[in-house]
């Protein structure tokens, strides 16, 4: 099976109807059950051990199904790979910051933090540009 | 504190969002695609947040699952949103008083104020859902 076909079979099962559930003996660590058990009967953070197991795997199959299909979506379309700015101004918005409606200010700290560090993240954007405003305000 | 998305927090696609997101010639695909790579990274920072689009949006924009074009699509917003009859009659509800909400955006507009997480709302029409919604749990993304 090539990659892509592979893709497309897990988006089509995770689309698929998740009613009907089969039993499996899966192999995990005991202390991370016993951890699983604690957060579920005394803390009430999930419903069930197994409801927070088939969450947390299917919330990280939908991440990795979306890293695979954006890889090779890039690799078809090479121009369509979002820009530094562009990601930064994306957590922005998602995120609700305080910055999201003043696009320039995040252009440049885009722009500026490549000059002191290498591979930065688009939350290393926002910092950033957080930084900058505070210290332009104050001056 | 670093911001980060709300970990509930549900994302909702519209009509123009899902199209610029289906079509790599639509001039707000890299803009889709920068707010897809970042909800991407806070799911694997452990985010139980969900991207999904309504269904009624889907007839709207022509998003037809099955097709081989929808493949892009259907890996990236595994998630549909059903309108049961819950969210139709709360939809009929906003649509008389909203009369300019279409049947696809007061099915977002439902979704919005039925649900208990954060909505996130990628459109176009910011005005229309401005002006329909409190903005208490919902957040407005302009595409």
């Amino acid at each position: 099976m090539n990659q892509s076909v592979a893709l497309d079979q897990i988006a089509s099962l995770l689309l698929a109807d998740q009613t009907q559930t089969v039993n499996t003996s899966m192999r995990i660590p005991v202390n991370l059950r016993n951890a699983a058990m604690i957060a579920t009967d005394e803390l009430n953070l999930a419903p069930s051990t197994t409801t927070l197991t088939v969450d947390g795997l299917r919330q990280q199959l939908r991440a990795l199904l979306i890293r695979g299909a954006l890889d090779e979506h890039y690799t078809n379309y090479p121009d369509s790979r979002p820009s530094l700015t562009e990601l930064a101004q994306a957590e922005a918005d998602l995120t609700n910051h305080r910055l999201r409606n003043q696009p320039r200010v995040i252009a440049q700290a885009a722009q500026d933090i490549l000059s002191v560090q290498q591979n930065p993240s688009p939350a290393d954007v926002l910092v950033w540009a957080d930084a900058q405003n505070f210290y332009q305000t104050r001056l | 504190m670093k911001d980060l998305l709300k970990p509930a927090s549900i994302i909702v696609l519209d009509n123009e969002a899902i199209q610029a997101l289906s079509n790599q010639s639509h001039p707000k695909h890299r803009r889709l695609l920068a707010l897809i790579e970042r909800y991407r990274q806070h799911l694997e920072q452990g985010s139980r947040a969900s991207l999904i689009v309504p269904t009624t949006v889907r007839v709207e924009a022509m998003i037809n699952r099955q097709e081989p074009k929808a493949s892009f699509v259907n890996r990236i917003v595994n998630q549909d949103h059903l309108l049961n009859s819950k969210y139709a009659d709360r939809a009929v509800e906003l649509r008389n008083d909203f009369s300019f909400l279409s049947v696809a955006d007061a099915h977002i507009a439902a979704i919005a104020t039925l649900s208990d997480a954060e909505v996130v709302i990628i459109t176009s029409d910011v005005k229309d859902f401005r002006n329909s919604l409190s903005t208490e749990n919902v957040n407005i993304v302009h595409i």
